[in-house]
């Protein structure tokens, strides 16, 4: 019958923002994105990477200009999904590819911090994860 | 009423977003048409935002899309029922091509085509509107939920930060006010805090909650028959002075025409033109032929 198809729609309509509210608080994805029309409701929250060799002289940033191109193209996409997605994309992955590219490191760390506005104080809260893959 | 001739649920439901005067197949040949439009206006203005092979990829898109919106426009039922269907893959494949960025106006835009494409008559038209209020509904839902509303913060964030849509609300603030809170920074720990206190307050405060109230009031006069038309006219006010201020001209756009499906009389057969003429602006504005003044800024659309 249509008009049952049409509630199961209209259910999964309903209720697909929630969930994205959740994964949003929970794991960090982008309120902005997904489907939870919930743009202009608090700011994208910024997302700053940064990553870091271990090498013999010990941690150095890391430019990603050094890298060859397609695995700077690798970076920019961990951004890109990592920004909506939040802690759903793993950064493992992408970091030993960079480890692969860079035969004189040790390790490579990547550090993310993502700034949220809190609604308690009106100040933005930033949080840190790193992750360290090595040999 | 036998039980063989007594509604289902699912009918009794959907007919609350029913309408007297409702024309179910004329309205949604016309609503096809538009928002069809609006998808090919979209997907061209997309092909202006890439380059290289991704451009080659949104142009076959755009092509697609444009294909069938020219099937709705066809004299030939048969070939009206198609459009949607149609524009159904290309739509697909963008949400592919664009997932996990895609912006929320495409899931929208999607959903819209989908309810055209997979219902007829009342229960497709009971759909889109119901499809649409519970949207309406979220943006308040989620605007409650993230509590940057109650006090004004999130508004006070966009007035930091220069954007268009905290020009909008910055008119209530004195320039002081707004000059404090262009001083803070943002991407460190602590920063703010993004909040007007005091008598500056009040009309932040009140436009800032009038905005939640409205966005979860006004889903349920629009399908409550009685304020249904006055309600279609509120929330079109709301949504053209919000998304003129966010500079947002293809969502006002693409809910305006939404909202038509709420008016008693169908606008939409004669706003047909007008539209055509309005996104070929669009996309004039997007392209940088036209120029816009600085409206736009930077080119969001």
């Amino acid at each position: 019958m249509s008009s049952r198809r049409a509630m199961a729609l209209l259910t999964v309509l309903a209720l697909w923002p929630l969930a994205q509210h959740g994964l949003a608080r929970r794991l960090d994805a982008n309120p902005w994105k997904l489907g939870g029309f919930a743009m202009y409701t608090t700011p994208a929250p910024p997302l700053e990477i940064g990553w870091i060799e271990v090498g013999a002289s010990g941690p150095r940033r890391l430019d990603p200009a050094v890298l060859p191109k397609e695995t700077r193209e690798e970076l920019r996409d961990f951004e890109r999904r990592r920004h909506a997605l939040g802690r759903l994309v793993d950064p493992e992955p992408v970091a030993r590819r960079v480890l692969a590219r860079r035969p004189e490191a040790q390790a490579v760390m990547v550090v993310i911090r993502r700034y949220e506005l809190d609604p308690g104080t009106a100040r933005f809260r930033m949080d840190e994860t790193r992750t360290v893959v090595g040999r | 009423m036998s039980a063989a001739t007594r509604p289902d649920w699912s009918e009794r439901l959907l007919a609350l977003a029913g309408g007297a005067s409702d024309d179910p197949d004329a309205r949604l040949v016309s609503f096809a048409r538009a928002l069809l439009l609006y998808s090919s206006a979209r997907a061209w203005i997309a092909v202006l935002r890439v380059d290289g092979a991704e451009a080659g990829l949104l142009v076959a898109l755009a092509l697609a899309v444009s294909a069938s919106a020219g099937l709705a426009f066809a004299a030939r039922r048969e070939w009206q029922r198609l459009a949607p269907r149609a524009a159904l893959v290309p739509l697909a494949i963008h949400l592919v091509w664009s997932f996990p960025t895609t912006d929320n106006h495409f899931f929208l835009e999607l959903v819209l085509v989908l309810v055209l494409a997979a219902f007829d008559g009342a229960t497709a038209l009971r759909t889109l509107r119901f499809a649409l209020v519970i949207v309406l509904f979220h943006t308040g839902l989620q605007k409650l939920l993230w509590g940057h509303y109650l006090h004004g913060d999130f508004l006070a964030f966009m007035i930091a930060t220069g954007s268009p849509f905290g020009d909008l609300f910055g008119l209530v603030l004195p320039a002081a006010e707004i000059e404090r809170l262009q001083g803070l920074r943002i991407l460190v720990d602590g920063a703010g805090p993004y909040r007007v206190e005091g008598r500056d307050s009040i009309w932040l405060r009140l436009a800032s909650n009038a905005v939640v109230v409205a966005e979860l009031v006004l889903p349920f006069l629009l399908i409550a028959k009685p304020t249904r038309t006055v309600a279609a006219a509120i929330t079109l006010a709301l949504v053209l002075s919000l998304q003129l201020g966010a500079r947002e001209l293809l969502f006002l756009s693409l809910f305006a025409t939404g909202l038509c499906l709420f008016l008693p009389k169908d606008p939409l057969p004669r706003a047909l033109p007008w539209l055509a003429l309005g996104y070929g602006v669009l996309f004039g504005l997007a392209a940088g032929v036209i120029p816009d003044g600085g409206f736009l800024r930077g080119g969001h659309l």
